[in-house]
């Protein structure tokens, strides 16, 4: 009886591992070990700011398609595409200008008020669906921090006056928070360019000073100052093309509601205050 | 003929796998948070469920009860569920990743499902004839499915709802369990 069991279970064990065996064989997915190698590179933050559905999506891509540009992962820079690049035996394409994100509203707390007392879901996103959310400006930010949630580089937090900061040093311009902003504040803005208009109203003067105490009410003296016409009032909102911009400051000082914002002033600013 | 039906009811509904008899309830929380997982779960469970029934009934009736060693069966039947299990997940990892990944340590734990491995026993336990262990692996797999679409659809709503916050999660998941048990347990006495 204990030869039988044995032989049994042997036969048995043998049979399947050779079905197994042959089936592995069959079904094998064939895999190139660069995908493993890029894989290992790449930030695996699954950001999405190279427009694959994640990093592995990415790596499987720059590996089989050559038309795939080496260079598409936002946040590991150039030192990664230049590796990516050294693997899939490419070159690295002429450098694309850095971007960061920014926050395009001024609207906080004390420059604000709120229509009526929101009492839902905690998120942006929902907020907005109720007549564009609480705040009294439609355009402006809401504050529940959807894009905080959204930033996996840890670039973004909520500060106190109810308006996320971004961190430009640890941004890398995947765009996750463009995305969430149901209200479309965030642009990624070229790193090196430090004056920006703060306001994404498109609302009528009248409805901007009644809104909010800083927003763009399109007087244009912006644009009179600017010396390169770099800058621009479109539907009621100022807009800096940032190609033409010098950081010259003539729009920040003109501006009567304060809302262009050159970013050297405020961090030197910030930085005698600590001192 | 009627026999047989009074299987793939009794299977489904009346002695479900998961809501009456308790077997397989790993799986049954772990991949019933999205309905599409769900799916691809429950097809799987089907497919082992079919196939195993199929060669443990092979298996114990024409070599096990011949040779009169009928206490290996418990052995026996892990190794023809490992074995398909391994084979499904070959089969997955090559037809389809997405799901293969969503399965995630899940679909490895269908060897240690023990509604798989009840339905091999039940099979032995009830003698049935091998019709009737092909019949009642596919029902018992539809089973199976059945109860995790119903859960997946009620806990992909029940995201969205408020929920006391000490219960979010998994112990709400039990205490749905419960109910949706407590209201499978209204077909006992359609059969026997």
């Amino acid at each position: 009886m204990i030869i039988q069991s044995i032989i049994v279970l042997g036969a048995l064990g043998l049979g399947f591992g050779i079905f197994l065996a042959f089936f592995s064989k069959k079904f094998e997915v064939k895999k190139d070990p660069r995908v493993d190698e890029i894989l290992k590179l790449l930030p695996n933050a699954n950001c999405g700011a190279c427009g694959y559905a994640g990093c592995k999506a990415y790596a499987e891509a720059v590996v089989a398609n050559k038309d795939v540009p080496v260079d598409l992962c936002v946040p590991g820079q150039r030192e990664v595409a230049e590796k990516v690049a050294k693997i899939v035996g490419r070159e690295v394409e002429e450098k694309k200008v850095q971007l960061v994100a920014q926050l395009k509203c001024a609207g906080d707390k004390e420059k604000t008020s709120e229509k009526f007392e929101y009492d839902g879901v905690k998120t942006c996103k929902a907020a907005n669906l109720v007549l564009g959310g609480p705040k009294s400006c439609s355009y402006g930010c809401i504050g529940f921090g959807d894009c905080v949630k959204a930033c996996k580089f840890g670039a973004l937090k909520m500060g106190d006056n109810g308006l996320p900061v971004v961190d430009k040093e640890k941004c890398v311009a995947c765009g996750a928070c463009v995305k969430a902003c149901p209200k479309n504040l965030f642009k990624l803005v070229p790193k090196d360019k430090k004056i920006h208009v703060l306001c994404s109203s498109k609302d009528s003067t009248k409805d901007v000073i009644k809104a909010c105490k800083v927003g763009c009410i399109a007087c244009k003296a912006c644009e009179k100052a600017c010396p390169v016409d770099a800058i621009h009032v479109k539907d009621n909102l100022a807009e800096i093309d940032y190609s033409k911009c010098i950081m010259c400051g003539k729009c920040v000082e003109v501006c009567p509601r304060k809302i262009i914002v050159d970013e050297r002033k405020t961090t030197e600013n910030k930085a005698k205050e600590k001192a | 003929m009627e026999n047989l039906l009074a299987i793939i009811i009794g299977a489904i509904f009346v002695n479900n796998f998961i809501l009456t008899r308790f077997l397989g309830l790993c799986p049954f929380f772990g991949v019933s948070r999205r309905t599409k997982p769900a799916l691809g779960m429950g097809l799987a469970v089907i497919f082992v469920m079919t196939l195993s029934s199929i060669i443990t009934w092979i298996v114990y009736n024409l070599i096990l009860v011949p040779l009169n060693i009928q206490y290996l069966q418990i052995i026996v039947f892990i190794l023809v569920i490992a074995t398909l299990v391994q084979f499904v997940e070959l089969f997955l990892k090559k037809a389809n990743p997405v799901l293969h990944k969503a399965l995630g340590i899940y679909l490895p734990l269908i060897t240690t499902n023990c509604a798989v491995l009840g339905v091999a026993f039940l099979n032995v336990q009830e003698n049935y004839s091998f019709i009737a262990a092909l019949v009642f692996g596919i029902s018992a797999g539809v089973g199976f499915l059945l109860a995790l679409l119903l859960m997946s659809g009620i806990r992909e709503r029940m995201e969205l709802s408020k929920v006391p916050k000490a219960f979010e999660g998994l112990p709400v998941a039990f205490i749905v369990a419960a109910l949706m048990s407590m209201a499978f347990l209204a077909f006992s006495g359609m059969i026997r």
